[in-house]
């Protein structure tokens, strides 16, 4: 039998800027609707079964949703409503369409879409979307195809957890930011093997070299020609961790 | 014993069925989560590998190694 929890606080649902769900035997399943709550910052409800939550896509005080590890399925709706978004955690869910729009959040740090069952494109660059706070890009674990975005300009940008998917090619460049690119378990060509060691290469990442790691082995991925060979001794030289086929 | 703690990776050759990881031997932080990856690995890391996941999870345990995670994200 399904139960209804209602939050009525003293003050009024305006005087809620957080929700935990926390964790409960049996865990939180159904939906939650979080609309009343116009004020909410931060949305904290992984690790439940949880199917779908409303009422703040539309939310512009929204900071923090960490909705991981849930039942959540059908596409990611359109996140560029919530302006003030920094945090947006959906990985291990069921989620189906593609990469959500996230044009113009200028806020936003950190965005793990993974293990869910996202497909299409990724966004072709992000420098054009208007993200410049983004460090973590996560998208792992889903059925992308295509290229993985160009991270040209992206100057606070430190992870990029692309592996698992279907993704063959790339083009473009990377700033000395970036150390951490796992994009092992693709497609990747030959030619996109090479463009992203040079790419690295060109970056130039020489110091905090202690966790820098570019992961482009597994099944399906292409080894790299001779010239990517010299790109990889050029990065282990430098101090990375690289795994190529 | 069926892992191995690699302290030099210099092209480092796993399968798709062998189990590894990589750590920092400075601050014990997880740079490459546990997985199955096949490629040649190197690395100024420690690798850990073998073909059974739960003894390496055990090494990650028994020696403080600081757990991968991605909600540990301040």
């Amino acid at each position: 039998m399904a139960t209804v929890i209602n939050i009525n606080p003293e003050d009024g649902p305006s005087a809620v800027t957080k929700i935990d769900c926390g964790t409960s035997s049996p865990k939180l399943s159904g939906t939650i609707d979080v609309s009343a709550f116009e004020n909410l910052e931060d949305l904290t409800c992984d690790g439940n079964d949880i199917s779908e939550i409303t009422g703040f896509y539309d939310n512009p005080n929204i900071k923090i949703v960490l909705a991981a590890t849930n039942n959540l399925t059908g596409p990611i709706p359109d996140l560029t409503s919530m302006t003030s978004l920094e945090r947006y955690w959906v990985m291990n869910n069921e989620h189906t369409g593609s990469f959500p729009n996230i044009n113009g959040l200028s806020e936003l740090g950190l965005i793990n879409v993974g293990n869910n069952n996202l497909t299409g494109t990724l966004p072709a660059d992000l420098q054009s979307l208007g993200v410049p706070n983004l460090f973590r890009y996560n998208v792992y674990a889903n059925s992308f195809t295509g290229a993985i975005s160009d991270c040209t300009g992206m100057t606070k940008l430190q992870f990029v957890l692309a592996d698992g998917n279907d993704l063959t090619d790339f083009t473009g460049g990377v700033e000395p930011s970036l150390y951490r690119f796992m994009a092992n378990g693709n497609n990747l060509t030959e030619t996109a093997v090479d463009n992203i060691l040079q790419a690295f290469v060109d970056a130039n990442r020489t110091t905090n070299m202690g966790s820098a790691v570019i992961n482009l082995g597994g099944s399906g991925n292409a080894p790299p020609s001779a010239a990517g060979i010299a790109s990889r001794s050029t990065l282990i030289g430098r101090g990375w961790s690289v795994t190529t086929n | 014993m069926s892992y191995q703690v690699i302290t030099e990776v210099d092209n480092i050759q796993t399968s798709d069925t062998d189990w590894w990881m990589m750590y920092t031997p400075d601050d014990l932080e997880t740079v490459s989560p546990l997985m199955q990856c096949a490629g040649y690995t190197s690395s100024p890391d420690i690798m850990v590998k073998g073909d059974d996941k739960a003894e390496i999870e055990q090494y990650i345990i028994d020696n403080d190694i600081k757990p991968y995670s991605e909600e540990a994200v301040i």
